[in-house]
């Protein structure tokens, strides 16, 4: 390569390390952690509970994700309106979202109104109203969702490719947002039991990040979060096994009034807390995401013209979520496509790496990290992921050891371990 | 925000600069006077085809190796096309932002445009349509602007027609090219932690040997006034619920109208912020389009939009309904907030709101080197050079009084294009088959 300037080695800019953090564990059991930080006059929040469609009961799918949706449309002090007002009246967001494994709030406000959403947040956490008329339009709003959603190529593909890898009775395999006869029985007392059973605060993570004082922080978030009920242990519901298929799954959708075709290709993945994870990661980024979009962004759409958007992308969480192959091509072209993305994985598993990609992996993995913690946001989010995950407040700064550490076997290995030509699943959505 | 300097290099080149020393990093932003608004019947869609033949090579970094560097340093790149502009960039550790300055300065004139590489991403590039095609909402969107316009070049979408897509020539895009990628038609930015003189040297240093060329063509077109209601319908399978939305001709961002539009959009359904692009979603909840059709149980969303643009644009009305609600009740809910803005000025409270709203998205937009280079080199050519020193000075000193002024003569009747979307019938259907057979050895 021409006299292309040389990356610096080994120096990494760690706005995360345990001399900058304050982590302190509430009475209650949530953990809060704060950075100060003096990039804009603004407060960022981001935080996790363990109340996730996981906890869905067969046949409520659906439930999590309403009972999210209630927490900002009235609780102790504010109805949905007064709600709306208050956080508009301050340019402020609050917001609560369930995904499959796990509920994410989040807030943004001006410094100046700190107290003011640390309080808000408290009382939508611990002592939302679930008032009738609310539920009634969450839930038209989420069963237009899944209407909409049944004629969308790209989410039809992921939820038949998630229902055929996954196993029955995995929150994986059922759709986050339910079925219409799912979410039409829900009442008023479901979500609040479902939000009595699994809102607790252990468990609980609120990462801050901003022009605060941690100190002002933590006192407020204690007497904020002071009345959540710590109730007795409930254990997440057990999750079955999910790996390989017995052998290749196809399954298609026709779907009227559509042009193009999407498709997912891939197979149960690794959890975050995975042996495998580095490895399988540096895998995921070779195979369809470095440079435009990897090895699969070189030949299927560089080359072959074949697709606007072709990458790979492994979900490793609490859980071990897809690790996938996603595209959208011309109907015409859709063997040739699956064709081509199974033997990019073929070439990943013969040779893991080639022409300096180890090293692309690497340096990437460790000198994004400055650009990936500039925002209060970024900082806010990995200091979320390492309590979750456990990692420790250090872990930036053995990151770069762990990413070195990683051999060309060992992303071959994963490459084998996972992506099984033998038992990988590939949902297509077509026009009917 | 902190200042930003301002040099014009002797080949005309604008250049932006702003120090911001938060994180250990820094972005480099290429933008170029070309959007879809210079584009003619024939040729559609060949603003975005060039951009995205700008990561095609250049004799010196080949196909791939700009992405491919980029990543390399922990940066990370993209290209974006507008009807105004289009714009390129690298947000790097800072030690890094001469790689930026390096591949820009490299393809603003050294791209190459190689037959089979125009005719792989003809394919690509009719692929990205294709999947907006999927989307209803995009297809109402694409007949309402284009009955809204009659004769300006806005009335196309940027992606272009299938027609043309599949017509352009590289010749045609080699053409695009030279006419519009020089320094007399490009700004650069750079937001970070740089020293700005000494990174001033060294974008001058790459960038000052480029040659000026001669001025891109002109738009020639201008919109004539509308005389009276258009209304358009798409109907067709794969959609779930009727859509709803409204274009109303609006004045480009130097017209004194502008501001007041401003916030009577943050009124409507938000405050999204100074750039072309909006910020995060704020005040929608309490907002009157929000009150009116979503608390009334109309539609499951609605909003709209006033973006900054240089010629003459369209402020956006539009809603998702509810299902089993008729269009109709929906256009006259929104008709009605549309006519209350225009008969009675805001309040003292609401306005107030709305301007916390504003305040909030100027202090959100300062977290991140990206999002103030935005914000320079869009608002560089979208509007001027003091378009962002004076926007405070300019939106405080609305009054309500001109808000309700520039929204009486914005939504009347003749200057209105409405569009519905109406689903059709027909059901998905699910199988399974065998896998496809692949040879072990491919």
């Amino acid at each position: 390569m021409p006299d292309a300037p040389r990356p610096a080695r080994g120096r990494v800019a760690v706005p995360i390390t345990p001399e900058q953090i304050v982590r302190q564990r509430l009475a209650n059991g949530a953990v809060v952690l704060v950075r100060e930080s003096r990039a804009a006059s603004a407060m960022t929040v981001r935080g996790y509970l363990r109340a996730g469609a996981v906890c869905d009961p067969e046949g409520r799918e659906g439930l999590a994700l309403l009972t999210a949706s209630l927490l900002t449309r009235g609780s102790a002090s504010h109805t949905s309106e007064s709600l709306g007002l208050a956080l508009d009246s301050l340019g402020a967001t609050l917001s609560v979202r369930a995904d499959i494994e796990g509920v994410s709030f989040a807030v943004h406000c001006l410094s100046e109104d700190a107290s003011a959403l640390l309080d808000l947040l408290g009382e939508v956490l611990t002592q939302p109203t679930f008032p009738p008329d609310e539920i009634e339009k969450q839930r038209v709003k989420l069963i237009t969702g899944i209407r909409e959603s049944r004629n969308d190529t790209r989410a039809m593909a992921d939820k038949t490719f998630r229902a055929a890898a996954y196993p029955a009775g995995h929150p994986y395999h059922r759709p986050l947002e339910g079925e219409e006869e799912t979410v039409a029985p829900l009442g008023r007392d479901d979500l609040a039991a479902f939000h009595g059973r699994w809102y607790h605060p252990r468990g609980a993570v609120v990462a801050v990040v901003g022009d605060v004082q941690a100190a002002q922080v933590v006192a407020r978030l204690d007497s904020a979060l002071s009345g959540w009920r710590v109730g007795p242990p409930s254990d997440l519901p057990a999750v079955p096994a999910a790996g390989p298929a017995a052998s290749v799954q196809r399954r298609t959708v026709a779907i009227p009034g559509k042009t193009q075709a999407d498709i997912v290709l891939g197979v149960p993945g690794f959890a975050r807390a995975s042996p495998d994870f580095y490895a399988a990661m540096m895998a995921d980024l070779i195979l369809g995401r470095l440079g435009l979009m990897g090895r699969l962004g070189a030949t299927l759409r560089d080359e072959e013209g074949l697709a606007y958007y072709v990458y790979s992308q492994a979900q490793a969480g609490l859980l071990a979520g897809p690790w996938a192959v996603r595209a959208g091509v011309s109907p015409k072209n859709l063997d040739r496509a699956i064709t081509g993305i199974v033997r990019e994985i073929q070439g990943l598993q013969r040779e893991p790496v080639r022409d300096g990609e180890l090293e692309d992996a690497q340096e990437y993995l460790t000198g994004s990290l400055a650009v990936r913690l500039e925002t209060d946001a970024g900082i806010a989010q990995s200091l979320l992921d390492i309590e979750l995950f456990d990692l420790g407040l250090d872990y930036l700064l053995r990151y770069p050891g762990l990413i070195r550490g990683v051999t060309p076997e060992q992303i071959g290995a994963a490459a084998v371990r996972y992506l099984r030509l033998d038992g990988y699943t590939v949902a297509t959505a077509v026009p009917a | 925000m902190t200042p930003t300097v301002r040099t014009v290099l002797p080949n005309g080149l604008v250049v932006l600069l702003r120090e911001v020393h938060t994180a250990p990093v820094a972005t480099f932003w290429a933008w170029y006077r070309v959007g879809s608004r210079n584009e003619v019947p024939g040729i559609t869609g060949i603003s975005h085809w060039v951009e995205h033949m700008l990561f095609k090579g250049t004799p010196t970094l080949g196909k791939g190796e700009f992405p491919r560097l980029v990543n390399r340093h922990g940066g990370t790149w993209n290209g974006f096309t507008w009807k105004d502009f289009t714009a390129y960039f690298e947000t790097l550790p800072a030690e890094h932002v001469d790689l930026g300055i390096r591949i820009e300065s490299d393809r603003m004139v050294n791209t190459l445009f190689e037959p089979a590489e125009v005719e792989s991403e003809r394919t690509v590039i009719i692929s990205e349509r294709e999947g907006a095609e999927n989307n209803p909402e995009y297809a109402l969107y694409e007949e309402v602007e284009s009955a809204a316009y009659r004769v300006h070049a806005y009335r196309h979408a940027v992606i272009g027609y299938k027609s043309d897509l599949w017509a352009i020539t590289r010749d045609d895009l080699y053409h695009h090219y030279r006419a519009f990628y020089a320094p007399n038609n490009a700004v650069v930015v750079a937001v970070g932690d740089f020293d700005s003189a000494d990174l001033l040297t060294r974008i001058t240093d790459a960038f000052g040997g480029i040659p000026a060329a001669a001025a891109p063509p002109a738009v020639r077109s201008v919109e004539p006034p509308q005389e009276g209601e258009r209304r358009v319908v798409v109907r067709r399978p794969g959609g779930a619920v009727p859509i709803v939305q409204m274009a109303f001709h609006a004045p480009a961002v130097t017209s004194p109208d502008f501001f007041p539009l401003l916030l009577v959009d943050g009124v409507l359904s938000g405050f999204k912020g100074p750039g072309v692009f909006g910020g995060e979603g704020l005040g929608v909840r309490s907002s009157r389009l929000y009150r009116a059709l979503v608390e009334r149980e109309l539609a499951v969303e609605a909003g709209s939009a006033c973006r900054p643009a240089r010629d003459p644009t369209l402020f956006e009305v539009g809603a998702t309904l509810r299902p089993e609600v008729a269009p109709e009740r929906v256009e006259a809910a929104i008709l009605d907030e549309l006519r209350r803005v225009g008969d009675e000025p805001v309040g003292q409270d609401e306005l107030a709101r709305v301007r916390k709203q504003a305040r909030a998205q100027w202090v959100y937009a300062a977290d991140g080197v990206s999002p103030q280079a935005v914000l320079l080199g869009s608002m560089e050519i979208v509007a001027d050079a003091g378009f962002l020193e004076t926007f405070w000075d300019r939106l405080s000193a609305v009054t309500p009084e001109a808000m309700r002024e520039a929204a009486a003569r914005t939504f009347s009747e003749r200057n209105r294009t409405v569009g519905w979307y109406f689903p059709e019938p027909g059901g998905s259907t699910v199988s399974s088959g065998d896998a496809v057979e692949v040879p072990h050895d491919a």
